[in-house]
């Protein structure tokens, strides 16, 4: 019922953003800006590219609203949004990587990649292992895991997003989870 | 489906029931797939654990300056292409009236105007008007 509820509240506070109601659109940034961090922050690690692609997420959502329907919930036309920026971002971002870095990895892993030391510091160091560990990952799989374990998305509902089949989806986050179990072992085993 | 696909599904709890009574059944005898599960669930609330929830403060006012500085941009540029549109209809329009007045300033003994000639009206003085009116 409360999802209903927020639902309409969200065809309100659309309509009234397309009326150029800028508040309206603010308190709609408000509602979602935690469900988009949590997934571009997974996809792309904290800092300032992270900020920007969130910031960009929400920037294509009012230029779009025009066209926006409402046949999926507005939470997952965002994570739409910003999967697809966030593998855009990754994808610029290897193309610069790839100066540096000549290898990648063929089975799934990806080079290493630089992450802000301000957000280091101020996570744990269990988080910080499993953060770099899931920045490693490839950003097929890496979409999958955020998605699935982070964002709380379905099987289903991850490879509607994603456009690819639901075995796919289930395929990449076995061989995910695998990588993760061996690269934290030490780790969970002391 | 192999041992991993079954359980993580099975920890979401998207396996029919009949499947998820047979994992649970799997589970109960072999040690190695208990093992297999719990680390499937270690990594899972580990990377659950390392969620954002909030980019850093002020995030939609950010978002909301540049809304309105992309608008104030697209207003320039529609007033930045009129500005260049008229300043060369201008140009054309100056030379086009030089053009006219010179035509009929240096027009010789013909006295019409370029309308006229390409319409093919006749050469009408005010002479002839008045001698046609009587």
């Amino acid at each position: 019922m409360a999802e209903r509820a927020e639902m309409v509240a969200d065809r309100e506070l659309i309509a009234r953003s397309r009326a150029g109601d800028d508040r309206a659109f603010q308190t709609l940034v408000e509602r979602y800006e935690g469900r988009v961090a949590a997934t571009v922050v997974g996809m792309l690690g904290p800092g300032d590219e992270a900020e920007d692609v969130g910031q960009e997420t929400f920037i294509r959502l009012y230029r779009s609203l025009d066209k926006f329907r409402g046949d999926s919930s507005l939470g997952t036309y965002l994570t739409r949004i910003a999967i697809n920026l966030s593998l855009t971002a990754l994808r610029k971002r290897k193309r610069q990587l790839s100066r540096f870095v000549s290898r990648e990895d063929r089975d799934g892993t990806w080079p290493e990649e630089a992450v802000d030391p301000r957000g280091e510091l101020e996570r744990s160091d269990q988080d910080q292992r499993v953060r770099a560990a899931v920045e490693r990952l490839s950003p097929p799989h890496r979409a999958v895991v955020v998605m699935r374990m982070i964002d709380g998305y379905s099987t289903r509902e991850t490879a509607d997003v994603l456009g690819v089949p639901a075995g796919t989806v289930m395929s990449r986050l076995a061989r995910a989870m695998d990588r993760l179990e061996t690269e934290l072992k030490e780790y969970w085993d002391g | 489906m192999d041992d991993r696909e079954l359980l993580i599904r099975y920890r979401d709890g998207e396996l029919p029931e009949a499947d998820m009574a047979a994992v649970r059944a799997r589970l109960s005898t072999d040690p190695a797939l208990q093992a297999s599960l719990s680390r499937i669930e270690a990594v899972s609330a580990a990377v659950e654990r390392t969620a954002a929830s909030a980019f850093e403060p002020f995030f939609s006012t950010r978002v909301m300056a540049r809304i309105r500085a992309d608008s104030r941009s697209a207003s320039d540029l529609v007033y930045e292409g009129l500005r260049w549109a008229f300043a060369r209809v201008a140009v054309v329009a100056v030379v086009i009236v030089v053009t006219l007045g010179a035509y009929s300033a240096i027009g010789g003994g013909y006295s019409g105007t370029v309308v006229e000639v390409m319409l093919g009206l006749p050469d009408v003085t005010l002479e002839s008007a008045m001698t046609l009116g009587g």
